[in-house]
């Protein structure tokens, strides 16, 4: 990968509020242009993480830099990065325009300039003509658009969004992901956004680092976390997940042959995933790698009782019990694998799948 | 073919126009549920202000006649008010005073109440409870004890007279206006100190943060935030103490001197020694009517202001 200029870099974060660790060694780049995702549960230490970025929380431990700048002593009116909040916090006494061109004093415009640039950002968020209308008399959606103009205005560095979204119903929402998108290459400033959906910080992201009780847990872009979850809370945040038990057997070369707990059945798996694990393993497949079938289809496949067969449209998905009523497995299978009939529950059937797609995970 | 109405159908109509009935019904409850419990306050308020306002203003138009009263109605008192300028002085006096009042008032309390509402995080109850400690003693008291601080062989003349630093008691600290003015604005100060406070504590803090995102550092956060938000606050405090301390007549009747006494006082001396009820009732009316314009005033200024400063 060619060098990139890196926007702003966490050295070794942590913050304490009293005895409670909310971030702990929180160590990573984000690089000029980015879309940025932090990802993680309630509580999890985003907000806090993203506050330490502008300024609005000293961190205990270590040095936040942005474009290179160490921003220990700056204060958040001096930083050169500006903020969405999570409850949009537009201005109650002034109207669209003022709200959205309330940073440009700073700047020492003349009216006319001001005026060019506000109707500029009204333009550029689909508002035009809304710069009179008194802030309270926005919806939802445009108050999150106001907000956003009125930090994009002030051309920062880094745009940072807590949550923008989440006090949007679903159909906006998913319709301000597409224009967040859009804009953030439009503008082509960094975008860091703290979000709790998966799905949005998938659909959004360049990279998204996955946070759990004040840990980065992963940082990886959104086909990686997908594919290959380190751990099993990566993976069950990301996604469904089936999760299984398994032994290494041994190595054919570039393979390695893992038997399943609870099916028995050998499987083949590539052998480097494995960083040399050995014994005893925690292993990952997505339910719609697996494939269903209703006889055997090879010595590798895994025998299975069907529990439940749930029709959900498009595709099917299917409850089986490895072995003697051990783990459950579900299988997610388009409508169309079913051309050769409907398995009944309570039948025998057989799993197989790809190599690729078994994943081993690194701890609990 | 004919079209045979089912009993159902009939039902349902009959269901439909029940239940715009009953909404009818609900929202006509709902109005007298809200003049029912408005009724007690509409009561008190019809009683103890409208009707003697009614009085008082009828009264200003009688004429005081040796004991009794002259026949019919006459505006004499007013033209007597606007032509005697000892009655103009001392209105306008009492309004120069009460405003000084209220604006060292606002002044002093503005910081407390920005104190209490952002620098104070826990037991906000407590705190509220001692600023307003004062207040629970009776106003009477506390003028009184503005007598003991500023009087003659009061706690500031022997302090400084124990000090070295004076050889002779200050005379003027007592019976003066500034003694009027100092006890006006400590009587009264916590009707200013309330509604400042909560405009200051409704204020949410992610705004002051998005300010400070935005680029002003806490001077210019102040200004452009936290000022115009708390105006509603400021403007209810000062409504709220220049409208009683124009008329007190107590604080300049105990701490002040000959020139510092207030309409208030002149009201007082018709209906008492003086006893010319009309005339006092007519200046109460111009008392109130001044006030009315001077709060207009001020209203139409701040707007001003505040359309001004942004
Ligand atoms: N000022 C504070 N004092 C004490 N604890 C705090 C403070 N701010 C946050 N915390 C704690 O730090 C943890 C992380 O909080 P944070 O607001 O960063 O979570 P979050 O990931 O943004 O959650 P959410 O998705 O609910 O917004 C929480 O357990 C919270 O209680
Ligand atoms: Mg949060």
């Amino acid at each position: 990968m060619s060098e990139r200029h890196v926007m702003i870099r966490l050295s070794n974060i942590s913050k304490r509020f009293g005895l409670f660790r909310a971030i702990e060694h929180a160590d990573f780049d984000i690089f000029r242009g980015e879309f940025f995702s932090i990802l993680g549960a309630s509580g999890s230490g985003k907000t806090t993480l993203l506050r330490i970025m502008a300024g609005f929380e000293a961190a205990s431990e270590g040095t936040v830099h942005i474009d290179g700048a160490p921003m220990d002593a700056v204060p958040p009116h001096q930083r050169p990065v500006n903020m969405v909040f999570q409850n949009y916090a537009i201005f109650p006494h002034l109207n669209v325009a003022d709200n959205i061109g309330f940073g440009l004093r700073k700047l020492g415009l003349g009216r006319a300039e001001r005026q060019r640039r506000i109707d500029e950002m009204l333009e550029l968020i689909a508002l035009p003509g809304y710069g009179a209308r008194r802030s309270d008399q926005l919806s939802g959606g445009q108050r999150q658009r106001v907000a956003l103009a009125r930090a994009l205005i002030l051309r920062p560095k880094v745009l940072l969004l807590d949550e923008p979204l989440g006090a949007l119903d679903k159909q906006l929402r998913a319709q301000m992901q597409t224009e967040l998108r859009a804009l953030q290459r439009t503008v082509g400033i960094t975008f860091v956004l703290v979000t709790h959906d998966q799905e949005e910080a998938m659909a959004l992201s360049d990279r998204v680092a996955v946070m759990d009780e004040g840990r980065v847990m992963q940082i990886d872009t959104p086909a990686g976390l997908y594919e290959r979850p380190g751990s099993r809370k990566v993976a069950g945040f990301i996604g469904s997940m089936n999760f299984l038990r398994g032994v290494v057997l041994g190595r054919d070369g570039a393979m390695a042959r893992v038997q399943i707990a609870g099916g028995g059945a050998v499987c083949r798996m590539p052998a480097d995933r494995l960083n040399g694990a050995h014994g005893d393993l925690d292993l990952a497949i997505r339910p719609e790698k697996i494939a269903l079938h209703a006889r055997a289809p090879g010595p590798d496949a895994l025998a299975g009782v069907l529990r439940d067969r749930v029709f959900l449209g498009e595709r099917v998905h299917y409850t089986v019990a490895l072995g003697d009523g051990g783990e459950t497995v579900i299988v997610s299978a388009p409508n169309t694998a079913e051309a050769d009939g409907v398995p009944q529950t309570g039948s025998t059937v057989w799993l197989s799948w790809p190599e690729t797609a078994l994943m081993p995970l690194s701890d609990t | 073919m004919a079209v045979i109405q089912s009993p159902d159908s009939l039902t349902v109509m009959d269901g439909r126009r029940n239940t715009s009935f009953r909404r009818r019904l609900a929202a006509r409850f709902d109005t007298l549920r809200g003049v029912l419990m408005l009724l007690p306050t509409l009561v008190i308020l019809g009683v103890t202000v409208a009707v003697p306002f009614l009085l008082m203003s009828a009264m200003s138009l009688w004429e005081q006649v040796g004991f009794g009263y002259g026949d019919g109605w006459s505006l004499g008192n007013y033209a007597e008010i606007a032509g005697e300028p000892l009655y103009t002085t001392l209105l306008l006096r009492s309004l120069a005073m009460a405003m000084a009042a209220t604006l060292m008032t606002v002044v002093l309390v503005y910081p407390m109440a920005y104190f209490l509402a952002f620098h104070v995080h826990r037991n906000k109850l407590v705190w509220l409870i001692i600023i307003t400690l004062p207040f629970w003693t009776s106003y009477l008291l506390r003028v009184f004890a503005w007598r003991v601080v500023l009087g003659y062989e009061g706690v500031i003349n022997s302090g400084l007279l124990e000090l070295g630093l004076i050889d002779a008691p200050l005379d003027f600290l007592l019976y003066s206006r500034s003694a009027v003015i100092i006890t006006l604005a400590h009587a009264w100060a916590a009707f200013a100190l309330l509604p400042i406070y909560v405009s200051l504590e409704k204020i949410d803090k992610s705004l002051l943060e998005a300010s400070a995102d935005l680029g002003e550092g806490p001077v210019m956060r102040f200004f452009r935030v936290i000022l115009p938000l708390s105006m509603p606050g400021v403007i209810a405090g000062t409504f709220l103490m220049f409208i009683p301390t124009v008329g007190d007549y107590v604080t300049p009747a105990l701490v002040g001197g000959p020139d510092a006494q207030m309409i208030g006082n002149l009201i007082a001396l018709q209906f008492g020694t003086v006893n010319n009820w009309p005339m006092g009732a007519a200046l109460a009316i111009t008392m109130i009517l001044a006030i009315t314009l001077v709060g207009l005033m001020f209203l139409a200024l701040s707007r001003l202001l505040s359309r001004w400063a942004r």
